[in-house]
């Protein structure tokens, strides 16, 4: 009798643990799923930064939750399981109706300075996403504190289950739009709640059966509700959908992939012409312009015959065509037919296009063949799609050469974009992506690029930076004789040769500009008074009748760059693949300037990108703050002794930091090896979460010497850093030769390897914190979403600055100081203990 | 008192609440609490005939533009009556301000900024693309009899030609149409004047642009900062630019065309 009752006892707790471990699951892997499709939502329907922000709201509400959890610590103590179900019902809610909700706001971005209610419909905005994570966190936290046996076990599942959410969109955006993916998040809620009604004891377990069938009933509801959400107005997709439902433009083509949705639409009276002279005489042909996430990425011309895309004469882009003859053809980026046709117009003799999006690469073959009567894929026009890096790597590899190489994807980039693209990175437009670029050209190639005029100039600048770098990288000591930079009224060119441009080379530029309404910037040996007054006018030096393009050329080609790059109002030094932030031009002393010298109205001109950062983290952190003040003095944690506060404190704190200064740049870290941004976040997320997991599993079946454990993890992570550090760029090239499954394969061994041991981190600490008292483990919580909150923008800021080397290192002593902390706690507690007994 | 600070940091709910207001304190001056606008009293046209001529002088004159045409034109045209009823309190501020369908009224010094450039004696022939509230058109008016407006958006066009007949600036001849195109029928123009930002000069206004004649267009991407240049048409059928200022417009609406 008493073994069978046994039995039934064992099986009900067997029972209640499984219980709580689904439900475990489930919230561990929609907490990050959905963090990922509302990076797609937000990327989709609103400008892209504003997907940056989501990490923050996610960590914010996470971090929050651990301090509310501390204020109501004694009252959740008391009732637990109905909390975690009330809890659970919430989360679930919440991640159904909340996007409608949202969408709902009269929020209009353009009304901001005018308005002050739009204020407050943002922070509406904000803080319905953040109760998602607030409520996700909550329920992650109890579970934890009420099955303390089990937290390893628990927190590891929570990992799992997080890596495979960041895995899960991968597949499921392929099908379904973000919006409905994210909606459907909630069934992980429901059956979150569904397992939790298992685990509830009879007490609460009616109430929490109720909240359960409400949040089911409000799921139901909405999975019958059509809702569609609507681009942003400043998007071009917004504008064509407009005219769409006026008649005036056709959409051809709806795809969607994991990494974007793409639209192509056919408006006759939307016209695009990338940098098209004043001597053109007219109006560009209609044309077909393809969108990804509602942004104009290029544009194909409806054409019959390659006569009607005459207009293309007229850009800066043709030139390098007019200088070498019956060209092999590479075309780096390309996001539209145009340069295709361009270099079908000038008798190419083979054209190459990389284009690292897979999808945007269908897209071009079938658009291209339907309007422009191209066959993409012949003898003549081969189409690649792959990381334009890693293209240049393998094409060195297999000795391909080309006469001209022209980079499309300055073109498409917004000109003037006040920094927003500062913190995206770009692998193609460093030192060492010119350099690889220059190594495949033939002897007589040209490597061109374009882009849009700055006043003052920025991009035209730093890429002069980083041709001389790459130059003298190649053993190039005169530089200067290597570079044609020349511009109309809207764009520059600047093409750099593999040899000394010859004089019969200048002559045959020198003698096209007239004819294209351009004016030269800078030639080897150029005399800028023979060429003065310009046609097109730009801002100069002071007191002087050249311009800042010819002033700058002049100085980083001919002189040493660094009093211009000191001096320069941008930051305009050369980036690297340690620091590939092409756009972020951002200085403090440059702003200064600026502002010094045109008031308000020049913080329009100042790039804020990394401002913005800046203004971001210090915002987070005025409002994480509390979390962490309300933690320290308010709750359990006040009435117990001070020294486990303090560890618990700091502990958490710098693996806080340690933790999110791996993620956050190894999101652009292993961009480089694996190619795809989005296929990056999903790699990293999943490697890490996955076998910070299994590391934490493991954790569960250590029974002593916990200290001696993470202090062999912190010098093993400090290891393998230093190893990434030194040894990779080495194995990039290697690397780069082998077929894209094993490079991923490659990247989440690189990520799972460290992201192993860094998974003992918390749970150890969780353990040792609970040694001291239970109340201790929201402060915990809470210091470690202070950390992390904090964090993820300093991350962006330190990689944007300093490199990711920087961050690697940093991120080592964190990890090493957290432990070597436990280690001398617990010698020191023991010393102390021992001294005390008899 | 030192021992009354002490006791004050000692006790954990005082240090906690002393923190918290200086946290609160940090957040208000860094999210701009207790900002207060001054109200404005509203008197009757005398109040807008004072704010305007306030205008020319601190945000026109003060900032260089000197033509005596330009001037008395801006002094002169009810700015008010160019914004929408809510916002005529504003009308005169040195900003650009909503009018509706994602469109502004352009801040006054850029008016005059644009007006001044294309250097206008009184009896040219101009061509605006963008109406937008009419108010550019009713200072073009107030210089030259023979203006031309273009206006994309069906809503506004209808809204600035009743705006600009109610003015006393009948003579504005005014379309419903793509400014891309320009007004071929009408053309040659000695100045055209585009008010929303492009990606660059629609050729078909070049074209119907005379010899000797200037246009002013801010170029730009959409929702950036534009740079405002001026194109001149050489006798030889050559252009001429000349970058002059950065600005921010609203886009360049694409529509089909449909005059009215």
């Amino acid at each position: 009798m008493y073994s069978i009752q046994g039995f039934g006892f064992s099986l009900l707790l067997f029972i209640r643990k499984l219980a709580s471990m689904i439900t475990m699951f489930c919230i561990g892997f929609s907490l990050i799923a959905e963090q990922v499709v509302l990076m797609r939502f937000f990327s989709e329907t609103k400008h892209h930064h504003i997907a940056f922000f989501v990490i923050g709201i996610a960590l914010l509400g996470i971090g929050a939750s651990g301090t509310i959890r501390t204020i109501l610590h004694r009252t959740v103590s008391r009732r637990p399981e109905l909390w975690i179900g009330g809890g659970l019902s919430l989360f679930t809610l919440l991640t159904a109706v909340s996007l409608p909700l949202i969408e709902s706001l009269p929020i209009d971005f353009l009304y901001f300075v005018f308005d002050p209610i739009q204020l407050f419909y943002i922070f509406i905005y904000i803080f319905i996403l953040f109760l998602i994570f607030f409520f996700g966190g909550f329920v992650s936290a109890s579970i934890l504190e009420l099955f303390t046996q089990d937290a390893p076990l628990l927190y590891g599942i929570n990992l799992i289950a997080g890596g495979i959410g960041g895995l899960a969109p991968l597949l499921l955006l392929h099908w379904i739009p973000s919006h409905i993916l994210f909606q459907a998040m909630s069934l992980f809620g429901i059956l979150g709640g569904l397992s939790w009604i298992l685990t509830v004891s009879s007490r609460d377990g009616d109430l929490v059966q109720r909240f359960w069938a409400s949040s089911l009933l409000v799921v139901l509801v909405l999975a019958f509700l059509p809702w569609e959400p609507k681009p942003a107005i400043y998007k071009p997709l917004y504008t064509l959908t407009t005219l769409q439902e006026e008649g005036l433009a056709t959409k051809v083509l709806e795809k969607r992939s994991p990494r974007g949705t793409y639209h192509a639409f056919e408006a006759p009276t939307f016209h695009y012409a990338p940098f098209i002279g004043l001597q053109a005489s007219s109006p560009p042909p209609p044309q077909i312009f393809l969108l990804k996430d509602g942004e104009l990425e290029g544009t194909i011309f409806k054409v019959t015959s390659l006569k009607e895309a005459e207009i293309l004469d007229s850009t800066p882009q043709s030139i390098p065509y007019r200088l070498v003859d019956h060209p092999k053809v590479l075309i780096l980026d390309e996001t539209g037919g145009v340069n295709l046709i361009l270099a079908s117009r000038f008798n190419a003799a083979s054209i190459t296009i990389v284009v690292s999006d897979p999808t945007m690469a269908e897209i071009l073959q079938e658009q291209v063949q339907q309007n422009s009567g191209f066959t993409l894929g012949d003898e003549f026009i081969e189409i690649v799609s792959e990381e334009p890096r890693l293209f240049l790597e393998q094409a060195k590899m297999q000795d391909k050469r080309f006469d001209l190489v022209h980079i499309a994807s300055t073109e498409s980039l917004p000109t003037a974009s006040s920094g927003l693209l500062a913190p995206r990175e770009n692998y193609l437009l460093t030192v060492e992506g010119i350099r690889e670029t220059l190594s495949i050209l033939t002897e007589d190639g040209i490597l061109s690029v374009s882009r849009g005029l700055q006043s003052p100039p920025r991009d035209a600048f730093r890429l002069l930076t980083l041709t001389k770098e790459a130059l003298q990288q190649r053993g190039v000591k005169d530089p200067e004789n290597y570079v044609l930079l020349a511009r109309n009224y809207l764009a520059f060119l600047l093409m750099i040769g593999l040899v000394p441009i010859t004089a019969q080379r200048k002559q045959r530029f020198l003698d096209l500009l007239p004819g294209l309404g351009m004016d030269p910037e800078y030639y080897p040996g150029i005399q800028i008074e023979e060429h003065l007054p310009y046609r097109n006018k730009v801002s100069s030096p002071s007191g002087q009748p050249y311009s800042y393009y010819h002033w700058g050329a002049k100085t980083i080609l001919e002189k040493d760059p660094k009093a211009l790059i000191d001096q320069w109002v941008y930051d305009i030094s050369p980036v690297t693949d340690q620091r590939p932030y092409f756009h972020n031009f951002f200085s403090w002393k440059g702003l200064g300037q600026i502002l010094s010298q045109l008031g308000r109205e020049g913080i329009r001109k100042a790039e804020l990108g990394y401002l913005i950062v800046v203004i971001t983290g210090i915002c987070i952190g005025i409002i994480a703050l509390p979390l962490l003040m309300f933690t320290v003095y308010f709750g359990g944690a006040r009435s117990t002794p001070t020294g486990g506060r303090l560890y618990a404190v700091v502990y958490f704190l710098s693996i806080g930091f340690a933790f999110l200064f791996l993620e956050i740049s190894w999101l652009a870290f292993f961009r480089r090896i694996v190619g795809d941004p989005f296929l990056t976040v999903v790699i990293v997320f999943t490697g890490l979460l996955f076998s910070a997991g299994m590391g934490s599993l493991r954790i569960g079946k250590v029974g002593s010497r916990l200290e001696i454990v993470i202090l062999k993890a912190a010098f093993r992570i400090l290891l393998i850093l230093l190893l990434y550090e030194t040894v990779v760029p080495y194995l990039m090239f290697p690397i780069a030769q082998t077929p894209a499954p094993v490079r991923y394969g490659i990247a989440l061994a690189m990520v799972s390897l460290p992201g192993y041991w860094m998974g003992v981190f918390f749970p150890i600490g969780l353990r040792m914190v609970q040694r001291h008292g239970q109340s201790f483990v929201p402060l915990a919580w809470a210091s470690n979403g202070f950390a992390s909150v904090i964090a993820s923008p300093l991350a962006q800021l330190l990689s944007m600055s300093f490199g990711f080397p920087l961050l690697f290192i940093l991120a080592g002593i964190f990890y090493l100081f957290a432990a070597l902390y436990t280690f001398f706690y617990q010698v020191i507690k023991g010393i102390l203990v021992e001294k005390r007994s008899p | 008192m030192k021992r009354t600070v002490c006791l004050f940091y000692r006790v954990p709910q005082l240090r906690f609440a002393l923190l918290l207001s200086l946290w609160i304190l940090l957040s208000g001056l860094l999210f701009g609490w207790g900002k207060k606008e001054t109200p404005k009293t509203l008197d009757g046209e005398e109040v807008f005939t004072r704010d305007r001529e306030r205008m020319v002088v601190t945000q026109i004159e003060a900032r260089g533009v000197r033509d005596p045409i330009v001037l008395s034109a801006l002094r002169k045209v009810p700015r008010h009556r160019f914004v929408p009823k809510s916002l005529e309190e504003r009308a005169y501020d040195d900003t650009p301000l909503p009018i509706g369908y994602g469109q502004t009224i352009s801040q006054p010094y850029i008016v005059a900024y644009m007006t001044e450039a294309l250097q206008l004696k009184g009896t040219e022939k101009v061509l605006e693309i963008g109406t937008g509230s009419g108010y550019q058109a009713a200072i073009l008016a107030e210089i030259t009899p023979h203006v031309y407006t273009i206006e994309i958006i069906p809503e506004l066009a209808d809204r600035a030609r009743k705006t600009l007949n109610e003015a006393g600036y009948r003579f504005v001849k005014t379309r419903q149409g793509d400014g891309y195109f320009g007004w071929e029928e009408e053309s040659p123009f000695d100045a055209i004047i585009v008010t929303a930002a492009a990606g660059h000069v629609p050729p078909p206004l070049l074209s119907q642009l005379k010899a000797g004649g200037k246009l002013i267009i801010p170029l730009g991407g959409p929702y950036e900062v534009q740079m405002l240049t001026l194109v001149e048409k050489m006798q030889d059928g050559t252009f001429r630019t000349n970058q002059l200022l950065p600005v921010r417009f609203v886009p360049f609406v694409r529509k089909a065309e449909s005059s009215q």
